[in-house]
C-alpha cells in the first residue's frame, strides 16, 4: 500500500520516512550538546516550547558527521517508548529533503533489508526514480533499555 | 706457536743423532771388544793347547828315541863283533837290562841258524837253554821280575816267542827289506800280563844282510802319569793315541767317575768314534792352532789340539771345555756390556740434560722469534746466565728484542712525522696543482679575454667612426623625439584622468551587486521557507485525510514553485556572483593600468629630460669620440701585445700544471709508501 514519505539524504544515502511517523521538517537550528549520550545524540533543542533529542542521521548511520549546511533539515518524528506503547517526539538531523513522494516498500522486489541490532530501525528497500531507497521507522530510534529510561523520566517531569 | 713432534724437535734430533750415534758407538766398540776378546781368548787358548799338545808330543818322542837308541846299542853290539858269541852277548844283554830300574826287559833275536851255531849251542849247553828255541836259535830275554805288582829286583831269562808272526820281529825285517837301512821302530803298543808295553827294535844287520833284532820291551803305564803332568800344568785333558787308533793313556782314566776308562782301547769302540778322524795327525803336519767340536762325552763344545809324536808316530790330543776356557773371557764381555750399559746410560742422561736445557733455550728463542715475527714487542726476552751457544743466543736474542724495540718505536715516530710530511707535502702539491690548474684556466681566460678585447678594440675603433657618426644623426632625431615625448605625456595624463573616472564607475557597480547578493540571499530562504513549508503543509494534508487531498495539491505546487524559486535564485546568485568577480578584476586591472599610466608619464618625462641631456651630452662628446677613437687604437695595439705575453704565461703556466701533477703524484706515492711502511711498523706492537 503505498503512503507517503518524505525522502531525505544522509551520508550519501537515501532514506525514507512516512509522514505518519513526522510531526513536521524545521530548517537548521540551534540546539545544545547533552553530556554522557551516545555519538548519534547531538543534544536537546526546544520544540515548540519542549526541550526534545537531537538524533544526527549520519552518525546514527555509522557514518561521520559532515559539515553542516543550509540545506540541512530537521525531521521532527515520532518515537515509540515501549513497553506501554506511549510516544515521545525526537528531531532527526538530515543532510537534505530530496522530495515527498508516495511510496510502496511492501511491493513485489523490494528487499526487507538487514536485521541487526544496530540497524533495529531499517526497513525494507525500494527502488524509485531517485534511486534506491530504504525505510527508516523512527518509532525503532531507541532501543528498549533507552525508551524504558526515557519513559520513566518522562513520566517523571509529567508528575 | 706450534709445537714440533717430538722426533722433529731440537731434542729428538739431538737425542737421535747424539744419543743414538753413541749407543750405536758404545754397542759397536762393546760387541766388537767382546768378539775380540772371544775370539782372541779362544785363539789364545787354542794356541796354549797346541803348545801344550806339542810340548808332550816331543816329549814323547823324546822318550822313545832314547828306548830307540837302546835298541840300536844292543843292535850296534851284535854287528861290531858280539854276533855268534852267544855267551858275551847273553851276558852284555843282561848288564844293559841291569842299568835301569824302569820296568822293561831286553831281548836278541837271530835269524834261525844266522850264526850257524845252533845246533852246537844246543848241545855244548855253552848258553842256558832259557836263551835258545828248541832248534838252538838264539832267543834270549832278560826280564825284571815283579811279584804283587812290585819289583823284586831280579832278573830273568826267557825265549822270545812268537817271533814268526808278532811286529816285533816282522816289522823291522820287512822295513829293513823294503829300504835297506837298519832303522830303529816302535811297535804297536799291546798289552801282555795286564800291562801295556811297546817295543823297540833295531835290525841286526852284517855285511847287509838281515841277522835278527835287538830291542827293549818296555811298560807304557808311566804315560799315564806323564799325561796326568801335562794335565796339571796345562789344565787339559791329554790323550795319547798309538798309529792304530788305541788309546795308550787318557787323563780322563784317572779320578773323573762317571767316564768310560780308555786306555788300551781301540778309539772306535768309545765314544769319541764320531771325532776320531779329526784327531789322526799325519805325519809332519801337527796342528798349530787347535780346533773346536762339540765333545760326545762332555755333551759341550770343546777345544782340541793335536800334535804328531815324532819317534813312534803317537798323536797326542789335547782338550778343555770352552765354557771353562772361555769363563775369564766371558766374565770381561759381560764386565765391557755392564760397562758399555753404564756408559750409554751416562750419556743418555747427560745428553737428555744438555739437550733439555738447550732446546728450553732454543725453543724460548724460537717462540720469542715467532712473536716479534708477528710484531708483538711488548715481552722482554729473558736474559740467561748460561756460557754456552745457547746461552749467547738468548743474550743475543735479548739485545736483538732490545734494539728492535728501539728500532721499531724511531721508525714509528718517524713514520708519523714522515706521514704528516707527506700529508703536508701531498696537500701543499694539491693545493699548488689546484693553483696552477686555476693560474692556467685563468692565464687561458685572461689569454682568451686579452684576444677578445684587442679584437673589440679593433671593432670598437671602427665602432666609434660609425659611433661618432651616428651621434650628429642621433642629436637630431633626438631633438625631434623630444617634442613628440612632450606631446605623448599630454595624452597620457588625459589616459590617466579617465581611467579614475572608469575605476570609480566599476567601484560603483561592485556596491550595487553587493546590495542584489543581499536581495539574492533573502529571495533563497524565502525560497527555502517555502520549500519547508510546503512539506509541512503536505505532511498535514495527509493526515487529513481525504479533507487535505485538495490542499495536498496546493502544498505540492507552492513546493514545486519553491523549488524553482530557489533554482533561478541560485541561477541569479551565480550570475551577481560572476558580475561581481568581473568588475573586481576590472577595478584591479583599472587600478593597475592607472598605476601603468602614472608610471609611463613619469617615465616620459624622464625620458624627455634624459634625451635633452643626451642631446646636449651627443653635441659636447662629438670631439671626444676623436680622441677615444685614437686612445682605441693604442689600447688594441696593446692588447695584441699582452695576447702574446699571454700565450707564452699560458705555455709557462701549463708546464707548470703538468710538473706540479707529476710532483703532486710523487707526493700520493710517497704519502702511500709511508701508509705502508706505517701499515708495516704498526704489526709491532711495542713495550710501553
Amino acid at each position: 500500500m503505498p503512503t507517503l514519505a518524505v525522502i531525505w539524504r544522509s551520508a550519501g544515502l537515501l532514506f525514507a520516512t512516512g509522514v505518519d511517523c513526522i510531526v513536521e521538517v524545521l530548517p537548521p537550528l540551534a540546539w545544545s550538546p547533552t553530556p554522557a549520550v551516545p555519538a548519534w545524540v547531538r543534544g536537546l533543542f526546544s520544540h515548540r516550547g519542549q526541550l526534545i533529542p537531537l538524533v544526527d542521521a549520519c552518525t546514527l548511520l555509522g557514518a561521520s558527521r559532515p559539515a553542516d549546511s543550509m540545506a540541512n533539515r530537521v525531521l521532527v518524528v515520532r518515537c515509540s517508548l515501549a513497553p506501554d506503547s506511549r510516544f515521545c517526539t525526537a528531531g532527526l538531523w538530515v543532510q537534505s529533503v530530496v522530495e515527498l513522494d508516495r511510496l510502496d516498500f511492501g511491493a513485489a522486489g523490494s528487499h526487507p533489508g538487514f536485521a541487526t541490532e544496530a540497524g533495529r530501525f531499517l526497513g525494507s528497500v525500494i527502488d524509485t526514480r531517485f534511486g534506491q531507497v530504504q525505510l527508516v521507522r523512527p518509532e525503532n530510534l531507541f532501543t528498549p533499555d533507552q525508551a524504558a529510561v526515557l519513559a520513566e523520566r518522562l513520566s517523571e517531569a509529567a508528575a | 706457536m706450534e709445537q714440533p713432534r717430538f722426533i722433529n724437535s731440537l731434542s729428538g734430533r739431538l737425542l737421535l743423532l747424539g744419543v743414538m750415534p753413541a749407543v750405536l758407538a758404545i754397542a759397536t766398540i762393546v760387541t766388537w771388544s767382546a768378539v775380540e776378546v772371544y775370539h782372541g781368548a779362544m785363539r789364545t787358548q787354542k794356541q796354549i793347547l797346541a803348545s801344550d799338545a806339542a810340548a808332550a808330543a816331543a816329549e814323547l818322542s823324546a822318550r822313545n828315541d832314547r828306548w830307540n837308541a837302546t835298541a840300536e846299542i844292543l843292535a850296534m853290539g851284535q854287528v861290531d863283533g858280539l854276533f855268534g858269541r852267544r855267551k858275551e852277548s847273553l851276558a852284555f844283554l843282561k848288564s844293559a837290562n841291569s842299568l835301569t830300574s824302569l820296568n822293561l826287559s831286553m831281548y836278541i833275536v837271530y835269524e834261525p841258524n844266522a850264526d850257524g851255531r845252533d845246533a852246537d849251542s844246543l848241545k855244548s849247553g855253552e848258553i842256558p837253554k832259557e836263551a835258545m828255541d828248541e832248534t838252538g836259535r838264539f832267543v834270549p830275554v832278560w826280564y825284571d821280575e815283579y811279584s804283587d805288582g812290585v819289583r823284586t829286583g831280579e832278573t830273568k831269562l826267557k825265549q822270545s816267542v812268537g817271533m814268526e808272526a808278532l811286529d816285533y820281529y816282522l816289522l823291522p825285517k820287512s822295513e829293513f827289506a823294503r829300504t835297506g837301512k837298519a832303522v830303529s821302530i816302535v811297535t804297536e803298543p799291546y798289552i801282555k800280563e795286564g800291562e801295556t808295553l811297546v817295543s823297540h827294535v833295531c835290525p841286526i844287520v852284517i855285511q847287509n844282510k838281515f841277522m835278527g833284532i835287538a830291542g827293549v820291551n818296555r811298560s807304557l803305564d808311566v804315560l799315564t802319569s806323564i799325561a796326568e803332568a801335562i794335565k796339571k800344568r796345562s789344565h787339559a785333558d791329554v790323550f795319547i793315541l798309538s798309529p792304530g787308533g788305541h788309546f795308550i793313556a787318557a787323563t780322563t782314566d784317572a779320578g773323573k767317575s762317571g767316564e768310560e776308562v780308555l786306555k788300551d782301547r781301540d778309539i772306535a769302540d768309545t765314544a769319541f768314534a764320531p771325532i776320531a778322524s779329526r784327531w789322526q795327525v799325519a805325519e809332519g803336519t801337527n796342528d798349530q792352532t787347535g780346533f773346536q767340536l762339540h765333545d760326545p762325552v762332555l755333551d759341550e763344545d770343546c777345544l782340541y789340539a793335536t800334535a804328531k809324536v815324532g819317534v813312534g808316530g803317537w798323536s797326542v790330543v789335547t782338550r778343555r771345555p770352552i765354557s771353562e776356557v772361555m769363563r775369564a773371557a766371558n766374565a770381561a764381555i759381560r764386565r765391557n756390556v755392564v760397562l758399555g750399559i753404564i756408559g750409554v746410560a751416562l750419556v743418555g742422561g747427560l745428553m737428555f740434560t744438555v739437550t733439555r736445557r738447550v732446546a728450553g733455550r732454543v725453543r724460548l728463542a724460537a717462540e720469542s722469534a715467532d712473536r716479534i715475527a708477528h710484531g708483538d714487542l711488548t715481552q722482554p726476552i729473558a736474559q740467561s746466565a748460561s756460557h754456552d751457544e745457547s746461552g749467547q743466543l738468548m743474550r743475543s736474542m735479548h739485545s736483538m728484542d732490545a734494539n728492535l724495540n728501539a728500532l721499531v718505536g724511531n721508525v714509528k715516530q718517524a713514520g708519523i712525522r714522515l706521514n704528516s710530511t707527506a700529508t703536508e707535502i701531498a696537500a701543499t702539491s694539491k693545493q699548488q696543482e689546484a693553483s696552477s690548474a686555476t693560474f692556467g684556466a685563468a692565464s687561458n681566460q685572461i689569454a682568451a679575454a686579452v684576444k677578445e678585447i684587442s679584437a673589440t678594440g679593433r671593432d670598437l675603433v671602427k665602432t666609434m667612426e660609425s659611433v661618432n657618426r651616428m651621434a650628429g644623426e642621433s642629436a637630431s632625431l633626438a631633438t625631434s623625439g623630444q617634442a613628440s615625448l612632450q606631446n605623448m605625456e599630454g595624452v597620457m595624463r588625459d589616459l590617466d584622468g579617465a581611467t579614475a573616472s572608469i575605476a570609480d564607475k566599476l567601484n560603483a557597480i561592485n556596491e550595487r551587486s553587493q546590495k542584489i547578493t543581499t536581495v539574492i540571499t533573502t529571495i533563497t530562504k524565502v525560497a527555502d521557507q517555502t520549500n519547508i513549508l510546503s512539506i509541512n503543509a503536505a505532511i498535514e494534508a495527509e493526515k487529513a485525510g481525504e479533507y487535505g487531498s485538495g490542499f495536498l495539491v496546493i502544498a505540492r505546487e507552492i513546493r514545486r514553485l519553491a523549488d524553482q524559486t530557489a533554482t533561478a535564485t541560485l541561477d541569479i546568485e551565480q550570475m551577481v556572483q560572476q558580475m561581481q568577480g568581473a568588475v573586481s578584476s576590472g577595478v584591479m586591472e583599472m587600478d593597475r593600468f592607472s598605476d601603468q599610466v602614472r608610471r609611463g608619464v613619469r617615465e616620459v618625462a624622464s625620458a624627455g629630460a634624459q634625451l635633452t641631456e643626451i642631446i646636449d651630452r651627443v653635441n659636447r662628446s662629438t670631439s671626444s669620440f676623436t680622441q677615444v677613437n685614437e686612445s682605441m687604437q693604442a689600447q688594441s695595439e696593446g692588447a695584441q701585445q699582452i695576447s702574446d705575453a699571454m700565450a707564452s704565461l699560458v705555455a709557462n703556466a701549463n708546464q707548470t700544471v703538468q710538473s706540479v701533477k707529476e710532483f703532486s703524484g710523487a707526493a700520493t706515492d710517497l704519502q702511500s709508501a709511508i701508509s705502508l711502511l706505517r701499515e708495516a711498523v704498526a704489526q709491532f706492537k711495542l713495550r710501553e
